[in-house]
């Protein structure tokens, strides 16, 4: 298979720089040592040279990863079209959905740089588009005993016409009505990176902003208020649902991964 | 409000592995935190890090390690991103010490390098927020995160530490989605039974009702007619072929004769003439048509052996050697003679010696339609009736079980409604709990009602018998 030789070359790339890295960090290492005994500008601009140096070696690394997910985000993608179906359990696809949430890439600005769309909380631009196999909240009509209630559900983008300026998407629960033809004020995309809140927190929901969040173990998306947010790369924000069951009007303290915190559209109608 | 966080139930948060370091002995108080994992905590902070190291550079990372590679790499990125900051930072703040005076420099920059928790923070931030500022995120806000993630670093990474390691062990993914498939299998035999089953259970009992397998018809016309008529136009057609090219004289006569005789016999099959005369009539036809010749051996012999069989045996002669003034008398000659003609020339066999009386007598009079073929269709026969039994009481068997099934799932639909019904009760009897109101008389009776009635659905459904209970009727 093409796709696994492609992905074994990035393996392979991956172990030569993580080597690489090594070697960078040992280095920074020393130069942290003396820089704790004389900090003087010419240890620090070498302290900060050897940093330049490990970042790039491990963003290199990183956007290695990136691209086997790609690899095999698009072979996923090649075997559905040609009719391969995907078998998930419920529970299978809450694993995925929390690995895809664990594993979308962190984006890590660099000093000034400005951080794009889709990073965080920025939204998408107004003429952004997504493209096939992207993850987005669609906005669906239920089908329910006659009810006419709508939801914010996950879904997969197969294809975006811009004849129509509509979305054709796929319910990633397959046990509904799989295929969706929305319009594009419909659809909001998914984050394409988390925004790392060490270095990048103003692209995070502030906290008490109101948002839409995936409800744990579902596929649907919730109105929410973010009641922390995540400290490091790792962590989910914490959200308080808005639920009618409760007496204050809110659900315990639940985590969601930064893919899944949406910011709210305001719903016509 | 972060310490909360790193306590969280993540499956995928490893808590904090980023610590913010430097050597506790050399700080100085005017320093800035380093943010920086030392390369001997390796094998604590970065346990897959530290093991692909252990690998040669030529090797390859495995692929299961990737998810946990990237979670440690971005922390060595984040680790990183952050001490360019705080370095350029102090840089600036030296520089502007250096040409400024030493007490504004830390207010005019922001990140200025006077206290060692907020330098982290403080560092990138202000360069971030001016360069950001279409986000419009307030500043009240902003500082409010800034003590968040100002705060949790020195406590928590203690004990994310140990996250670490006790999470790993989740993180090894299954690829191959195998037990879905399987399960998807599974699934259509696990599914509550239906109305639908039933009915497929009545109709394969009725396909049953009926005769449990073919009757095995008499010797006679379905062999000597169906089988003959089958050879005869088989041959008909053939012989057709040829006699365009011949001239059809004698072919042609041949045949009319063939097929009135076979009509013949056919009337004879029904029930005047033993089922030997029959075959013995077919044989000769087919005899006949094959040779094409008016006298051939078999012909002959047979006329041998019938001659003392007056009426009966000249007509048996005459279909095949004589043409049709014969046939039409031979028809009514069986209707007078035919029916004990079997048993005539049978003794008139033991008379000349040529059977044995002994083989009349054993084969008998009753079974004297037994051969091989019969004994082996019967025998065929007879299984196919054990077969179709056994069928038939599986069958009934099934159908009852599904009965009992279709009642269980009926009392079990009940008891989810009346569970259903006592939950909701349960979340208002908590609402009234929180506001400090005391229940009614009724609500009190609905409950006790609810349990009533789930604890007699219960029973119900123990009393029933589980199909997993009955299993005798698979064995």
């Amino acid at each position: 298979m093409q796709g696994q030789t492609k992905i074994q070359e990035r393996l392979r790339g991956i172990q030569s720089l993580i080597h690489e890295i090594e070697e960078a960090r040992n280095h920074s290492e020393t130069g942290i040592n003396k820089l704790t005994q004389n900090n003087n500008p010419s240890t620090i601009k070498q302290a900060m040279q050897d940093a330049e140096k490990e970042e790039r070696l491990i963003r290199q690394a990183l956007s290695k990863i990136y691209e086997i997910h790609n690899i095999r985000n698009e072979s996923r993608i090649h075997a559905r079209n040609s009719g391969q179906k995907e078998m998930l359990r419920k529970g299978q696809l809450m694993k995925m959905l929390q690995i895809s949430a664990q594993t979308l890439p962190l984006f890590v600005s660099k000093p000034g740089e400005k951080v794009p769309q889709l990073v965080g909380c920025i939204p998408a631009n107004a003429e952004y588009t997504g493209k096939a196999g992207d993850m987005v909240a669609a906005l669906t009509k239920v089908v329910d005993k006659g009810s006419d209630e709508e939801n914010w559900i996950m879904a997969e983008v197969i294809s975006y016409s811009h004849h129509t300026q509509k979305y054709e998407v796929h319910d990633i629960d397959e046990e509904q009505k799989p295929r969706h033809i929305l319009s594009k004020r419909r659809v909001i995309p998914l984050p394409l990176y988390r925004a790392n809140p060490e270095t990048d927190i103003h692209a995070l929901f502030p906290k008490g902003t109101v948002v839409m969040a995936l409800y744990p173990q579902t596929t649907c998306f919730y109105k929410a208020i973010i009641n922390d947010l995540p400290a490091n790369a790792k962590q989910d924000y914490e959200v308080l649902f808005e639920d009618s069951t409760y007496a204050n009007g809110y659900s315990d303290p639940m985590y969601v991964p930064q893919r899944f915190v949406i910011s709210i559209k305001q719903r016509k109608s | 409000m972060a310490e909360k966080g790193s306590g969280k139930r993540f499956t995928k948060g490893k808590g904090k592995v980023m610590t913010s370091k430097s050597s506790p002995e050399s700080v100085e108080p005017s320093s800035p935190i380093i943010p920086h994992i030392r390369c001997q905590e390796n094998a604590e902070q970065l346990p897959k890090y530290h093991a692909a190291l252990s690998r040669a550079s030529t090797g390859e990372l495995p692929p299961d390690d990737l998810e946990h590679i990237q979670a440690e790499l971005e922390t060595l990125l984040s680790t990183v991103a952050l001490r360019y900051r705080v370095l350029k930072s102090e840089l600036e703040s030296n520089d502007s010490r250096r040409s400024k005076n030493l007490d504004r420099a830390p207010i005019s920059r922001r990140g200025g390098a006077s206290l060692i928790p907020t330098t982290v923070n403080n560092s990138g931030k202000p360069r971030k927020f001016s360069a950001n500022s279409p986000l419009n995120h307030p500043p009240t806000k902003i500082s409010k995160l800034k003590n968040s993630s100002a705060s949790p670093a020195p406590s928590q990474h203690t004990d994310d530490s140990s996250d670490v390691s006790s999470h790993n062990p989740k993180h090894i993914y299954h690829r191959n989605d195998t037990p879905n498939k399987f399960w998807l299998s599974i699934e259509p035999f696990t599914v509550p039974i239906s109305q639908d089953d039933i009915r497929l259970l009545d109709v394969l009992l009725d396909e049953y009702a009926g005769t449990l397998a073919p009757q095995i018809p008499e010797l006679g016309p379905h062999y000597a007619t169906t089988w003959g008529i089958e050879d005869v136009k088989e041959e008909q057609d053939t012989n057709n072929q040829q006699q365009i090219v011949k001239g059809k004289k004698p072919n042609g006569q041949q045949n009319g004769d063939v097929m009135r005789v076979l009509r013949n016999s056919k009337k004879m099959g029904e029930g005047i003439t033993g089922p030997f005369t029959q075959r013995l009539v077919s044989a000769l036809m087919e005899e006949n048509l094959i040779n094409d010749g008016h006298h051939h051996p078999t012909a002959t012999s047979t006329t041998t052996t019938t001659t003392s069989t007056e009426n009966s045996n000249s007509s048996l002669e005459n279909i095949p050697n004589n043409t049709n003034m014969v046939h039409t008398r031979s028809a009514t000659n069986l209707l007078k003679n035919g029916i004990a003609a079997e048993r005539r020339i049978r003794k008139e066999l033991i008379e000349q010696g040529i059977l044995e009386a002994k083989d009349v007598t054993s084969s008998g009079e009753g079974q004297e339609d037994i051969d091989e073929v019969l004994t082996e269709v019967q025998k065929v026969r007879s299984d196919l009736i054990a077969i179709a039994e056994s069928n038939t009481s599986q069958l009934t068997t099934l159908k009852e079980v599904a009965h009992n099934e279709l009642k269980r799932l009926e009392i079990k639909r009940k008891l989810d409604d009346v569970d259903h019904e006592i939950v909701e009760q349960t979340k208002r009897v908590q609402l009234a709990k929180q506001k400090g109101r005391s229940l009614s008389k009724s609500e009190r009776d609905e409950i006790l009602r609810l349990i009533e009635k789930q604890r007699k659905l219960s029973n119900e459904l123990d009393n029933l018998h589980l199909p997993g209970y009955t299993t005798n009727f698979l064995t």
